[in-house]
């Protein structure tokens, strides 16, 4: 398990204040809006950071005495990366096992392996497209099989077909590694999150099961075709998607009751949960007087 | 005997029959319980789920050991991984810095080439600036993503930096002793005299030697940035030093005549440099293997 306790950081004008927080074996989501404090909680899990206020232990051991162990398993996936667009896809993953220590360097052609990265194994950084790149950037993450993956972002830039993927490789993962991925994307990983974190304004808005997630806020979600002028009568602060497509709008959205004869009520998936919690939480617009 | 009467059952009867059942049926069936039934009982099971949470962290809590994929970090190793890495660009700057170095030299002019005194003395000046310049390519990767992932090692992230350091620094020292030979020969051929080329290698090679050796060590001990701020310092300081030669040169000439030495005040102090940069390199050398060691390895908690 790891642990936060008492977790103050100050970045420029942000604050992360985390009193409490256990991280368990499994899949955990970490969402909330841009500027929320995911990077930062992930780099300081990560030790990219130094810590300014508080504690975090890692099954059990304080991170300000076991700096070196507890890098040692340790897979990190940075949001924003500029790769060394020089080296091969080989070279790549060869460079961070040296730098990780790593001896035994079959684990490089069986990351390449499994992440469909055979290919590219001579072919330079430059010429590969952002969703191979991506791939090695997670790929570097599980050399020496961390117990601990912090994924900040991990599907940027890739297609549809290599996010499922991506997504599957992680859930055969071994079930005791403690994986932290902050994501925009929800629904997509509800199939393979254990829990959820939101983070809101460098604080914790929700920690728990998803399951939990899913009922916490009770709410019925209606989706279907429109014209445009039924469409233009929504009020956004019921609208959680919406598509242009033949014929008019497709729209996703809550709502008491059935709010159109052609619409059909679905079950509420994690992204929408976290368009009511964001919409609960968001300030009224300022009304002409208070302006 | 006979389940059903033989009695045929027409559609209406049937229709009436359904009828009639409706309401019992329904209410025997038990309907789907709400999301509001759903959530309500969720909060009232959490109080456990807690409590079940709490024995877990407490009782199967697994044992975090190092990883064993991992060994002690191999200096020559992460040298050559570190070479590997920047060859093209290091090989390249290195070479136009030196071939400029060398054709800034006058032939024709020795005195603005050895100088009288080292201020003057283009080598002199220009060396020790780079390996201080050097720093900052030696101590960050330039994209704040890929700093992330260099400094997630399982040993301090200052070993690396130390490696590119030695590697810069010796490319620097080994292309200024190439570029002094070439500098003195074509003096030398031009002025048909015979030039020393020992005492003007010394002139760079001491100051260069302490500026290296010390920014290692403070780097180890304290960290990059007072490795810069130190290095910095004692090269202004030496630039100060040396304009002021005339206040003390006669008193370091008498001081050498005592000890009954026969070298000049320059010499006498570029190799007093030369030794203190060398043993402060030395200090550098036998720190970085402390690190590879595997007990030290294994306690070190060096934070980058």
């Amino acid at each position: 398990m790891l642990t936060i306790n008492n977790l103050e950081q100050k970045i420029g004008s942000m604050t992360l204040n985390v009193p409490d927080l256990h991280l368990q074996a499994g899949v955990t989501l970490l969402v909330g809006e841009n500027g929320a404090g995911k990077t930062t909680l992930l780099r300081l899990l990560a030790t990219v950071d130094s810590l300014q206020q508080g504690e975090i232990t890692y099954h059990g051991l304080l991170l300000q005495d076991n700096l070196p162990l507890i890098r040692s398993q340790i897979g990190y996936v940075p949001s924003e990366i500029q790769m060394y667009e020089e080296m091969t896809g080989y070279r790549w993953l060869m460079y961070f096992a040296e730098l990780k220590g790593m001896t035994d360097k079959k684990w490089i052609n069986i990351l390449l392996t499994k992440f469909h990265l055979e290919e590219y194994r001579k072919v330079k950084i430059r010429h590969m497209s952002e969703g191979v790149r991506r791939r090695l950037i997670i790929a570097q993450a599980f050399l020496a099989s961390p117990a601990f993956l912090f994924l900040d972002e991990p599907l940027n830039g890739m297609d549809l077909n290599e996010r499922k993927w991506v997504i599957s490789l992680l859930s055969q993962l071994n079930p005791d590694v403690i994986i932290l991925a902050a994501v925009h994307e929800l629904n997509e990983w509800g199939g393979v999150a254990n829990h959820i974190v939101w983070l809101e304004g460098g604080r914790i808005g929700y920690k728990g099961t998803a399951i939990r997630w899913l009922h916490e806020a009770p709410m019925k979600v209606f989706e279907g075709q429109l014209s445009m002028t039924e469409w233009e009568s929504i009020p956004p602060s019921q609208m959680i998607f919406f598509r242009q497509e033949e014929g008019g709008m497709f729209v996703r959205m809550v709502a008491d009751n059935k709010p159109f004869t052609s619409f059909v009520e679905v079950p509420p998936m994690i992204e929408d949960i976290f368009f009511m919690k964001k919409e609960k939480n968001r300030k009224p617009p300022l009304s002409k007087q208070q302006r | 005997m006979k389940i059903f009467s033989e009695q045929e059952w027409d559609d209406e009867e049937l229709e009436a029959l359904e009828e009639s059942l409706r309401t019992p049926l329904r209410n025997a069936v038990k309907s789907f319980p709400t999301q509001e039934e759903s959530s309500a009982l969720i909060h009232k099971l959490q109080v456990e789920f807690d409590m079940l949470r709490a024995d877990l962290g407490t009782e199967d809590m697994p044992q975090l050991i190092f990883n064993n994929q991992v060994k002690p970090p191999s200096i020559t190793q992460l040298l050559l991984n570190q070479f590997r890495l920047n060859r093209k660009y290091l090989l390249s700057a290195c070479t136009i810095i030196f071939i400029m170095l060398i054709f800034l030299v006058d032939p024709a002019n020795p005195d603005a080439f050895f100088g009288s005194s080292r201020l003057t003395n283009l080598f002199a000046l220009i060396i020790p600036l780079l390996i201080i310049l050097s720093m900052l390519f030696s101590f960050r990767s330039w994209d704040s993503g890929m700093r992330a992932l260099e400094n997630i090692t399982p040993y301090p992230p200052v070993l690396v930096i130390y490696c590119r350091m030695i590697i810069v620094i010796g490319l620097i020292l080994g292309w200024a002793t190439v570029s002094s030979i070439i500098a003195t020969i074509r003096v030398s051929a031009i002025n048909e005299m015979e030039l020393p080329v020992w005492p003007f290698i010394l002139q760079w090679l001491g100051i260069s030697m302490i500026i290296g050796g010390i920014s290692m060590v403070v780097m180890f001990y304290k960290g990059s940035k007072y490795a810069l701020t130190v290095s910095s310092f004692i090269y202004i300081m030496w630039i100060f030093v040396t304009s002021q030669s005339d206040l003390y040169s006669y008193r370091v000439m008498l001081w050498i005549e005592s000890l009954g030495l026969n070298m000049s005040t320059d010499m006498f102090i570029n190799y007093i440099l030369l030794s203190l940069g060398a043993v402060l390199i030395l200090l550098a050398i036998l720190k970085s293997f402390s690190y590879t060691t595997n007990n030290n390895f294994h306690k070190n908690s060096v934070a980058g």
